[in-house]
């Protein structure tokens, strides 16, 4: 795994943007906004979104693999045993209380 | 959410209806085409990214991405990205597509 700062750890709860699409974007509609856990740090990779214009995509971008519970992302579901797992880049990611400051929280 | 924060690939969640779950062989065609693209993204020959790739396809119109096939999508992005990178032009494109238009009607009526 590259030596980054990886802002979040395993636990970690999150929450994704809710911000307009990248114009190449691999984070889905369906889970903007939308509360999570932070199952595991994936690593560091070249960002997609410059790569898919012929950039080089560096710096590495940290990507974790993030559970949600179904009950937190689908409208009208209550009470699901079951979740979601997807892998975010981390600047689709925010603390999960909302607070924002920009500093990594985890060196 | 309004529909000009999604892509038009961006589909999970909506509703799609039943899914046709039914197996099929590969064409030829379609093996040529998974083909070129294997060729084209190793880093060896690395004319294009398939970040690149999922973003050409992503730029079809919602009418182009619900009626072209999964290789068709990948075909029209291997034309669009060689143009880009300036691996072949439109017109070397064209001049050759009439090339091998004449050559398989002129078989046809051997």
């Amino acid at each position: 795994m590259l030596e980054v700062p990886y802002r979040y750890k395993p636990g970690d709860r999150v929450r994704v943007a809710q911000q307009p699409a990248e114009r190449h974007c691999r984070t889905p509609s369906y889970l903007r906004g939308k509360p999570g856990v932070v199952m595991s740090v994936t690593g560091a990779y070249r960002n997609p979104s410059l790569l898919a214009f012929h950039k080089p995509g560096l710096p590495v971008i940290p990507l974790y693999r993030v559970c949600f519970r179904q009950d937190d992302v689908w409208e009208g579901v209550s009470g699901s045993p079951d979740s979601v797992a997807a892998d975010i880049y981390e600047h689709w990611l925010l603390p999960a209380d909302g607070s924002d400051t920009g500093e990594s929280s985890h060196g | 959410m309004s529909d000009n924060e999604r892509k038009v690939n961006d589909v999970g969640g909506l509703p799609g209806g039943p899914i046709d779950l039914h197996e099929h062989a590969n064409t030829l065609h379609e093996k040529r085409v998974d083909a070129l693209v294997m060729l084209m993204v190793n880093p060896r020959i690395g004319a294009f990214t398939v970040d690149s790739l999922r973003r050409a396809i992503e730029e079809n119109t919602p009418q182009e991405y619900a009626s072209l096939g999964y290789y068709s999508k990948w075909l029209k992005a291997v034309r669009q990205l060689l143009v880009e990178q300036a691996v072949l032009t439109e017109d070397e494109i064209e001049a050759k597509m009439a090339d091998v238009r004449k050559r398989m009607e002129a078989e046809a009526h051997a």
